[in-house]
């Protein structure tokens, strides 16, 4: 089962990496908030295969965080796209 | 090895799969609805896909409801978000692409 | 190569690239953004490393409030950078370079990751278990250390206090475990504690708190660590004050709370109102939480202020002030510094020392230890909270600049 983790694993970072290139590159400021968003979802889930890769799948709780953590940060970033404002 | 494992074996690869063409999908594609497109609806499916089947080795029984729950979150928040981000990119009048107008900066 | 290791160099060239963009980016924004993106991708090396404690703190303050934070400070300056005069200062940059080179160096002689021989598995963090923990120093209030161990031999032995099995559940360990051998702990003592050996935490020496507080970071930080947590949650109750002095303006009466709310996003606003009780729910989770896995006061803290800063951001800042006026957000943040250290008076009226838990609880210590660390975390959560509410507050106020 290792390898099927690892490879899953990998397979993420991939999609990390390009996902980050999009985030950099831009070029309208909704494709990196798009692009900061995918990030967070996909961090979620390799937290949680990280616990399976080493035996822990209590590391889960980190997800939990994560996934409400990310959302919180997206609507905040949004926010200030649509109005300018936090409040 | 066990049925259960096979089971996760399946949905991760699948999850893979989705989960990558998603986001070759949102470097290649040519503006933000249609990376939008691609991204939005496999990052959703693909990150559900690999935690279900995380679920199906998961030893215990809280373990196994809190990946289902985390799951779930993503199920929620995930689209939620995009939709968000879609509906604020429209009402800023970013203009979609066109074979005839690029489109870009509202 | 371990997948760990594999792991992690991809984690680290990720974290590196976004890094470097943070700096190139001119954008602020996209610049605040990728702030995120860099805390989360940490966050995933120490998760990596199995210091979850730390992946806690780094999502949830990092990756959480520190952004909101950050696009919070955007909204008072402009959203580009100043385009700047490349010139290279050489005498700088040599010095960075050689200070680099002396860091990299450096790290040669430090232990391989995860190195069980290093010398804080031997030393530091023994001697940090052993002041704290249950029965170990067997002094007055604790509990009685069970037949066949002997404290003076422990306080004396500087040695290793355990080899490290290469498989987590190999318990052949116990026999074979240096402290055993000097007959400093008798092997039975160590097995009648199941439970740390499932949790993993059968490398620490003899008990964790009987038992209840298995996470040992947080034993740590609450009890070993004590008075170095009370302060540090007064420098952030101080830091809160602070702000509140510098931002702060009396609103001139009759003068209406301008606010943006986002009621136009119908979707967004019902799902965060419908998810707002269970963030709430999940924060004290957390605090609670902490003696028994990753979490405490801080990352729980963090949580709830960013589920109030929700509310404000979805219903407008004025929904805020109905839910928690600002006078009784300035009051939380003192109480939660007056609860750390009150508990710690009380133990001190109890007759003990200073933030010594164990006399909370006569009958049973540990169970002291572990209300008393509750209560602890409780004020820190509260005090953390209200501190990272009041900064918010400020920074979006737009009549302040």
């Amino acid at each position: 089962m290792q390898w099927v983790y690892l490879f899953t694993a990998i397979a993420l970072l991939i999609g990390l990496f390009i996902i980050l290139i999009r985030a950099v590159v831009g070029p309208t400021v909704y494709d990196v908030i798009l692009a900061t968003n995918a990030i967070g979802t996909k961090t979620i889930v390799f937290v949680t295969l990280l616990g399976y890769i080493s035996g822990r799948p209590e590391f889960i709780d980190m997800a939990i965080i994560y996934a409400l953590i990310t959302f919180i940060t997206t609507v905040a970033i949004l926010k200030f796209a649509e109005k300018g404002r936090l409040d | 090895m066990h049925w259960n494992e096979i089971v996760t074996t399946v949905l991760l690869a699948l999850g893979c799969v989705v989960s990558l063409t998603g986001s070759l999908g949102l470097l290649r594609m040519p503006d933000f609805y249609t990376r939008l497109h691609t991204s939005g609806k496999t990052d959703s499916l693909g990150q559900f896909l690999i935690l279900i089947g995380l679920a199906f080795v998961t030893p215990d029984v809280l373990t196994c409801i809190k990946v289902v729950s985390v799951g779930m979150i993503l199920m929620i928040a995930a689209p939620t978000a995009t939709h968000a981000i879609t509906k604020a990119a429209h009402l800023h009048d970013l203009r979609p692409w066109t074979r005839s107008d690029p489109g870009g900066e509202p | 190569m371990t997948s760990v290791v594999l792991i992690d160099t991809v984690l680290l060239l990720l974290v590196t690239v976004t890094a470097i963009a943070i700096i190139e980016v001119r954008n602020l924004y996209t610049s605040a953004m990728l702030t995120s993106v860099y805390s989360l991708l940490m966050a995933l090396v120490w998760v990596n490393m199995h210091s979850m404690d730390v992946a806690f703190t780094e999502a949830a303050v990092g990756g959480g409030i520190s952004t909101i934070l950050l696009i919070g400070t955007l909204v008072h300056t402009a959203r580009e950078e100043k385009p700047l005069k490349v010139r290279v200062h050489w005498k700088a940059a040599v010095v960075t370079a050689l200070t680099g080179a002396a860091l990299i160096y450096g790290t040669f002689d430090m232990p391989r990751f995860g190195d069980p021989k290093a010398p804080i598995h031997h030393f530091r963090v023994p001697e940090m278990m052993a002041q704290t923990v249950g029965f170990v120093n067997g002094t007055k209030g604790k509990q009685a250390p069970p037949e066949g161990f002997d404290a003076r031999a422990y306080r004396s032995f500087n040695g290793a206090v355990t080899s490290v099995p290469d498989d987590p559940k190999d318990t052949a360990w116990r026999e074979t475990s240096v402290l055993a051998q000097h007959g400093i702990i008798v092997p039975e003592v160590l097995g009648s504690h199941p439970q740390h050996a499932e949790a993993g935490h059968h490398l620490h020496p003899p008990d964790d708190f009987n038992g209840h507080v298995p996470n040992s970071v947080t034993s740590l930080l609450a009890a070993y660590r004590g008075y170095d947590t009370m302060f540090e949650t007064t420098v952030i109750f101080t830091a809160g004050v602070s702000l509140i002095m510098l931002l702060r303006r009396p609103r001139r009466e009759g003068q209406a709370q301008k606010s943006a709310p986002l009621l136009d996003q119908t979707i967004l606003r019902v799902v965060s109102k419908m998810s707002i009780p269970f963030i709430l729910l999940f924060g004290l989770y957390v605090i609670t939480h902490g003696e028994l896995g990753p979490g405490g006061g801080f990352q729980g803290g963090v949580v709830i202020a960013c589920a109030f800063i929700l509310y404000a951001l979805i219903f407008g800042r004025p929904a805020l002030y109905r839910v928690l006026p600002p006078p009784v957000i300035d009051m939380l943040t003192g109480l939660g510094v007056l609860v750390y250290s009150g508990t710690g008076a009380a133990c001190l009226l109890l007759g003990g020392k200073f933030l010594d838990y164990s006399m909370l609880d006569t009958v049973s210590p540990g169970e002291g230890e572990a209300l008393g660390m509750t209560l602890v975390e409780y004020g820190v959560g509260i005090t953390v909270s209200m501190v990272m509410l009041n900064i918010f507050n400020q920074l979006a106020e737009e009549e302040s600049r």
